[in-house]
């Protein structure tokens, strides 16, 4: 087959015309000068490559790199007999040359791919990578952020060191939860004994920090009529530490600003985020599994103690009094990603009912240290 | 130039489509992503190759023959020269000695200096001799010492000037540049004037202010046309000369198209943005005049070093 067509030499742009012949095992050339002469070239197939993107009008090709001979042919079937004359020929190994013009079916496929890969890494890996390397970040960082975050929270505060000393003390005559809640653990693991802080505030508010802190305000105590809910309060919170979940909860929330920044290409702003986030661990707003594992320590810490077990559900029913289980209040936020209360009330009592525990009528020094923290000596 | 009309007249156009690149676009994510940033130089070489590719003048198209392998030395390279900046930099904090942080600082922000001329010559050489049309090799023989003169003193005038001599410096840039640049036996000039871009930056700013940002489409407008239309080509002592007849319609349109192009479908519609915009600001110029496309010979050697163009992209330097 022959076609007609025209040649840039790479010596110069000026095109020469040309005819083409589809050869076996590569194009002949021919091209009559003006003075009547021909040259005649010969391009094997395989080091000839398509150029450009994909262009249904013209087909141009080119032999060699750099300086490069080019030859154009606006003939729409030349390209089809290229591909029927040499089938085992490829003019682009490259994929991209491949993706080029996929159609419309094709990029919305592609963009279902895409969209389901950046959910899966946003919504599966990161956490995943987020929560591994919360969990084996050494202990002593986690103490050192704990304590500066500390000093951050509780700067506007107004603490309470006799009742600090009281809660402590009120603490120390527990059976602690096992460290790391893992039953096998050795009760010596060099961890430090969870630290307690006492805040004068009437709202009803307790918190787990980094660093094996908890912080209880004057606010939740008020609600509390029996020591069995404050052993469940702090069964909460201490599960909370236990279970690392405010560095998890951390290194979640970043690991996903992260993936957004990188995304959009900002990676610049990472920075900004990192100190905003920073502030708004202040909330310390934990995800509804996080709860509900806290809830079970709550549980587990009375039953280790043998305590009224019906702590849990008093100290619910207590929270669920003032919030009146509708929209939560702004200052009970630390309440909002809670599981609703109602909904940990049957949980809790369901628990009650499948794992019974044998308990004490009454312990006369958690009874004395929760009247002096209720001022009720 | 004589005063009949031009005896050559040329368009140039854009012909991509939005799903092309789409593909090139987000495989290219994709596999930024596998590889942890490392294929970027692959991803670039694929983007050029389909921006020039895609880019006709005088019915041929133009060629990106560079190859993601030749960036990627360039990028080892620039990344090593950019990671040890900052090294420097941050030994100087870490070390919390008031001297040797302001010394790090110091290097730091010399060694940027430094580093953006670099970058600018690196680039040119390598891109424009990776870019052919009709087989005719571009290239750039700018010297490196004298660019990094111009930088030198175009910074210092600037501060000293709280900025207005910026407009001048720019200009001398692109002088000395396109000066410098060469498509085969053709050769380039900037013929604008740092004062008419003064003047065009200054009365820019305060309409835009005075009329609330509206007048940044015509600002945009006449710093584009200032560009485009001061370009010359020269052909053995012919000339030909580049316009653009873009409108602040035009402007208006890319950027409304670009903002909630990308914006409304969550950046998956960047790749149609693109190719609108390269379509809409390519189709408005035009290059006329006495110089003959037809007659160019091959004049530039060839040249692989990509270092310069990794670093321009690293430290986002704009470059054609």
């Amino acid at each position: 087959m022959n076609f007609e067509g025209i040649l840039y030499d790479g010596k110069s742009s000026k095109g020469h015309a040309v005819h083409i012949r589809l050869a076996p095992g590569g194009l002949e050339i021919l091209q009559f000068r003006e003075d009547g002469s021909e040259i005649r070239r010969y391009w094997p197939i395989d080091e000839i490559r398509e150029k450009g993107e994909a262009n249904v009008l013209k087909t141009v090709l080119a032999h060699g790199f750099g300086q490069a001979m080019y030859l154009e042919v606006s003939d729409s079937h030349f390209g089809q007999a290229l591909k029927n004359a040499y089938p085992a020929w490829s003019p682009s190994k490259s994929w991209v040359k491949k993706s080029a013009g996929i159609g419309a079916g094709g990029v919305v496929a592609l963009g279902a791919v895409i969209l389901l890969f950046i959910y899966l890494i946003i919504g599966h890996l990161l956490p995943f990578a987020a929560e591994q390397a919360a969990i084996n970040m050494p202990q002593s960082w986690e103490t050192q952020m704990g304590q500066s975050l500390r000093e951050n929270f509780l700067i506007n505060e107004d603490l309470d060191p006799a009742k600090t000393k009281l809660l402590n003390q009120f603490y120390q005559k527990l059976q602690p939860l096992p460290v790391g809640l893992d039953e096998n653990e050795e009760s010596d693991s060099g961890l430090k004994p969870i630290g307690l802080t006492f805040v004068k505030n009437k709202q009803f508010n307790a918190f787990a920090l980094p660093g094996r802190q908890v912080v209880v305000y004057q606010g939740a105590l008020d609600e509390m009529e029996t020591y069995p809910e404050l052993v469940a309060l702090l069964g909460h919170e201490c599960g909370h530490v236990e279970a690392r979940h405010a560095m998890r909860s951390v290194f979640r929330s970043l690991s996903t600003y992260l993936a957004i920044s990188i995304f959009l290409g900002d990676v610049g702003g990472i920075t900004a985020v990192l100190i905003e986030n920073a502030n708004s661990i202040r909330q310390l707003s934990f995800s509804r599994d996080f709860e509900r594992e806290a809830d079970h320590c709550s549980h587990k810490m009375l039953c280790i103690n043998q305590i009224d077990p019906n702590g849990t559900v008093q100290l619910m029913k207590a929270m669920q009094e003032i919030s009146g289980d509708k929209e939560l209040d702004k200052d009970y936020s630390f309440l909002s990603s809670h599981p609703m209360t109602s909904e940990r009330i049957e949980n809790a009592k369901r628990e009650l009912k499948e794992k019974k525990c044998a308990f004490k009528e009454s312990d006369p020094d958690l009874e004395r240290l929760f009247l002096q923290l209720k001022d009720r000596k | 130039m004589n005063n009949t009309s031009p005896r050559f007249e040329h368009r140039i156009s854009f012909a991509g489509n939005g799903s092309q690149l789409f593909g090139i676009y987000f495989l290219n994510v994709l596999f930024l992503i596998f590889t942890l940033g490392l294929y970027w130089p692959w991803a670039r070489a694929n983007m050029l190759r389909f921006m020039y590719g895609n880019t006709e003048f005088g019915g041929s198209r133009f060629e990106f023959t560079g190859t993601g392998q030749e960036m990627f030395r360039g990028f080892l390279k620039g990344l090593a020269i950019l990671i040890s900046l900052y090294a420097i930099y941050i030994a100087g904090i870490l070390s919390g000695n008031r001297i040797l942080l302001f010394g790090g600082l110091i290097v730091f922000i010399l060694g940027l200096a430094f580093l953006i001329p670099l970058a600018i010559h690196g680039a040119l050489r390598y891109r424009l001799a990776k870019t052919t049309w009709r087989g005719i090799q571009f290239g750039y023989r700018g010297d490196f010492k004298e660019l990094l003169t111009i930088c030198v003193k175009g910074v210092l005038l600037s501060i000293l000037t709280l900025g207005i001599y910026g407009a001048w410096f720019q200009v001398e840039m692109r002088e000395y540049i396109f000066k410098h640049i060469r498509w085969g036996s053709l050769s380039m000039r900037f013929k604008g004037k740092g004062g008419d871009l003064f003047v065009l930056i200054l009365v820019g700013y305060l309409l835009t202010i005075l009329t609330i940002g509206i007048y940044s489409f015509w600002f945009f407008r006449d710093i584009y046309r200032f560009y485009i239309n001061n370009m010359v080509i020269e052909q053995d002592g012919n000339e030909s000369g580049f316009s653009t007849s873009l409108t602040a319609t035009d402007v208006f349109i890319i950027m409304m198209v670009s903002y909630f192009g990308i914006l409304f479908t969550l950046g998956l519609g960047t790749p149609w943005v693109i190719c609108f915009n390269m379509q809409k600001l390519m189709s408005t110029i035009r290059v006329s005049g006495d110089v003959d496309f037809d007659n160019i010979t091959q004049t530039e050697a060839n040249y692989t070093d990509a270092t310069g163009d990794d670093l321009a992209d690293m430290l986002d330097i704009g470059i054609i």
